[in-house]
């Protein structure tokens, strides 16, 4: 028998054979291509552009994968949908000590991990004391505190060294403190401190368990039958890898996708296909135009002409349609609205010489910002100030206070604060030495602006501090707020409750959305 | 045979060496901060300083590359800092993938190059097909994917339109590569199913190849076929078909096969913009996560195992060529 018609043979075998197996494996796929949602599907599907780069939630900081991450665990406190009110999660209620250092929390009944141990005041212990471990990337979310107590199984006692008004919204941070089982921190701890297993495994209490995680692939969520909670819509959550949008986009509009969560082109938004709808919500990130100081713009005349020019109120809505506002300040609005908004200059001296412009931003996020930057090209160049634009790679950031001579003299960037509480912004970005203060602007008045309104307790007059610390910035032409963007989930027509929240970025609630 | 694997052998393991020398250089010429890309934007400065010493970023450059070297002969690869997990384990989770998607990419550039050279051979107008094969060409990778996505998924619904499986629950190993293990599994459905994922990615990668041996093999056929013994072939009434075969493949081949060894490298570089395309869970689309993370621990290993591949595949190249021609020695 020749070669050929030998393969032939078995081809043809294996594909008979395939159809005789086909009653006992079915695939996942349930593509209906008509925009709407399959009826009666029990699984939520949806995709993310990157890695899950690790599901432990005390070593993890990335945006993607936090939708996933508030699905399976849960912390003491949280956002209440939609507000950036604090809220009881796990913790029923809570006091706080006259001299605003310890706080006593009482925890909720009937909460059971994943693995099925009920919840006690020693598991949140054993987490807070875990994610106070100094190796792990978000260990200084409990910078501030001193001890913790459990005087019985229902209480849990945290006693700060100093007052802190923001520690409750840093637990109720998207990467705030998340209370792990005994499978986890326990049978799994292993020689790491249970690093290597938090990877890709998880024991929490939150209405969905992880039930795969296959790296560059999939996650699969599946609901928690004993959820304190209400139960979920869906059965299963699947999550898969689409790092390019285009492909998320024509995945939605085939019908194998039913939300795609974040990163829907702008452009296309004002005209989706029938059977697809929008959700948009205000989060956090705010356009923010970063400038350096030091290099071409050295003076505040200078500034002052490009801010006036840079006036977001003559270009916001062609970048972004009616999905953004002009920022009214150095927040976004849906944590601070200031009683007196920032004003742009609306006329500067242009005697004070420009010379030609860098602008830059991150190539990660080109689709947005390419749009941004052109615009602001136009708007200087009406101003007489030429100026060009690039992208740039994303982690070039962090190297720009290093050589500051060639970094460029605007960056373009929405950048999300740890939680909704003003010190997050503060203290990322504008105070004297914060970690995204990229080009390594310094003012002592609006740093103590800025310390003063972190030991505020009275919302009011911390809100004050904030605005007016921001305002100096602002004023000194070193960061400009441009516009306080919405945030967009396009999804298949019949989806409800998205249990969105301002504070946490790129997602729906997983526990709330239901079908109907 | 043996002091030509050997000098290959030495010659791998110089080319390693300068690769690593060359990126641990060039990443001090990029401006970002790995041990900023391994904590995030927003940690304060105590925990990036505390990550900068636990990463020995503080050392001097000779220290940090001879650490690295040193680990590198315990078959270290390091930590990604992306993934917090060993690099070697990474890529030993994905490297499979892309190798079965390059595999699958090889045979069929080798199947189409061929074709499309004895087509030519055969039309009595083969200008046509060449223009058609510039095209093919000159297009950008990606804008070949996204085509092939488009028209054979999005519109004609033929092909799947992404990753690896439409299955939940696909075989996982003993191989790796998923259309094997399947049938090894005796599940011959995800078997089909995996193959059909294969199709647009492979043939994606596979057409630069196979239009460049296809012109490559066209041009040696056309000189091959001028030789006397070719004549004397026609002359005794053989078939072109057959003097094709018989006669003319196997002489020209030489050349061409030379042009694959070289386009194997074109691959696996293309593999990144493939695999983010298809979202194929690969070391390509591994490796573009770690460049966009800052993640030099990872691009590290990654290129270093593409490197290895590259020149094992030139070498089976070689050897091949020196099977096909009496005349080349090996040395």
């Amino acid at each position: 028998m020749r070669a050929g018609t030998l393969i032939v043979g078995i081809a043809a075998a294996a594909l008979l054979s395939a159809g005789c197996t086909a009653a006992d494996e079915q695939p996942n796929a349930e593509p209906s291509g008509d925009g709407k949602a399959a009826a009666g599907s029990t699984t939520l599907r949806t995709a993310y552009q990157a890695d899950i780069a690790t599901f432990d939630p005390d070593n993890g900081f990335e945006v993607a994968g936090l939708g996933a991450i508030r699905a399976v665990y849960e912390g003491l406190v949280d956002y209440e949908p939609g507000t950036t009110d604090v809220v009881g999660r796990l913790a029923s209620s809570w006091t706080v000590s006259p001299d605003a250092t310890t706080y006593t929390f009482v925890l909720r009944e009937g909460v059971t991990f994943h693995s099925g141990e009920a919840m006690t005041s020693a598991d949140v212990k054993a987490s807070f004391d875990r994610r106070a471990t100094p190796d792990l990337i978000l260990s200084y979310f409990l910078a501030n505190v001193a001890s913790t107590e459990t005087p019985d199984d229902k209480t849990f006692v945290v006693t700060l060294k100093s007052p802190q008004p923001s520690f409750l919204d840093n637990l109720a941070s998207a990467w705030g403190p998340k209370i792990l089982g005994p499978e986890a921190l326990t049978e799994n701890a292993g020689d790491d401190g249970s690093k290597g297993w938090l990877n890709e495994h998880a024991d929490g209490t939150g209405p969905f368990r992880l039930a795969s995680f296959s790296r560059g692939q999939e996650y699969v969520l599946e609901r928690f039958e004993a959820y304190w909670g209400a139960a979920p819509g869906f059965q299963k959550v699947s999550i898969k890898i689409v790092p390019d949008i285009g492909q998320q986009v024509l995945q939605l509009r085939n019908g194998d996708l039913d939300a795609v969560l974040h990163g829907y082109p702008f452009t296309q938004l004002a005209k989706l296909p029938d059977g697809l709808a929008i959700e948009s919500y205000n989060d956090l990130g705010l356009e923010m135009a970063f400038v350096n100081t030091t290099r071409t713009l050295t003076t505040v005349e200078q500034r002052r002409r490009v801010a006036a020019a840079l006036a977001p109120t003559g270009w916001v809505q062609d970048a972004f349609g009616e999905f953004a506002a002009p920022a009214q300040a150095l927040y976004p609005k849906a944590m601070l609205t200031p009683e007196t908004p920032y004003a742009y200059p609306t006329q500067a001296d242009s005697s004070n010489a420009v010379p030609a412009l860098q602008i830059a931003y991150a190539a990660e996020e080109a689709s947005v910002q390419q749009r941004v930057a052109d615009l602001l090209i136009a708007q200087l160049g009406e101003a007489g100030i030429e100026a060009t634009a690039r992208a740039l790679p994303g982690s070039d950031v962090s190297g720009f206070i290093k050589n500051l001579g060639k970094a460029p003299d605007i960056w373009l960037a929405q950048n999300n604060p740890d939680s909704a509480h003003p010190d997050s912004q503060a203290s990322l970005f504008y105070a004297t030495g914060a970690p995204l203060n990229i080009f390594g602007y310094s003012n002592p008045k609006a740093d103590g602006l800025f310390a003063e309104g972190a030991s505020a307790t009275d919302p009011a007059k911390r809100d004050r501090l904030y605005t007016d610390g921001g305002r100096l910035v602002f004023e000194d032409g070193a960061f400009l707020p441009l516009a306080d963007v919405a945030d967009a989930i396009v999804y298949r027509e019949g989806l409800s409750d998205f249990g969105t929240r301002p504070a946490i970025p790129w997602t729906l609630d997983f526990g709330t959305v239901r079908r109907g | 045979m043996n002091k030509f694997l050997l000098m290959r052998l030495l010659g791998l393991i110089v080319v390693l060496v300068t690769m690593t020398a060359v990126i641990f250089l060039l990443r001090q010429v990029v401006p970002s901060d790995p041990a900023r890309a391994a904590v995030g934007p927003n940690a304060p400065t105590s925990v990036l300083e505390a990550k900068r010493a636990e990463l020995g970023l503080d050392d001097p450059l000779p220290v940090q590359y001879v650490t690295y070297l040193g680990q590198l002969a315990r078959g270290d690869l390091g930590e990604s800092v992306r993934t917090r997990q060993q690099v070697r384990a990474d890529i030993a989770d994905t490297l499979p993938a892309s190798l079965e998607l390059a595999v699958v990419a090889m045979l069929l550039a080798l199947l189409i190059g061929p074709g499309i050279a004895v087509l030519q051979s055969l039309l009595p107008r083969p200008g046509p097909l060449r223009y058609v094969l510039a095209s093919a060409t000159s297009a950008p990778i990606f804008l070949t994917g996204l085509l092939l996505l488009y028209l054979l998924w999005f519109r004609l619904h033929l092909l799947p339109g992404g990753g690896r499986s439409s299955f939940a629950d696909p075989p996982a190993g003993p191989t790796g590569l998923l259309s094997v293990d399947a049938v090894l599994a005796g599940r011959f459905l995800v078997a089909w199913d995996a193959v059909q994922h294969l199709v647009l990615p492979a043939l994606t990668l596979a057409l630069p190849m196979a239009a460049a041996i296809g012109r490559s093999l066209r041009s040696s056929l056309i000189g091959v076929l001028r030789q006397d013994y070719v004549r004397t072939a026609r002359s005794k009434g053989l078939p072109e078909r057959q003097v094709l075969r018989r006669h003319g493949i196997r002489n020209a081949s030489t050349g061409p096969l030379a042009m694959a060894g070289l386009q194997v490298g074109l691959i696996f570089a293309n593999l990144l913009v493939v695999e983010r395309i298809f979202a194929w869970p690969g070391t390509g689309a591994y490796t573009l996560q770690a460049l966009g993370a800052d993640d030099l621990t990872a691009v590290l290993g990654a290129s270093l195992v593409f490197g290895a591949i590259y020149i094992v595949v030139n070498t089976l190249v070689d050897l091949a060529q020196a099977w096909l021609d009496p005349r080349v020695t090996l040395s």
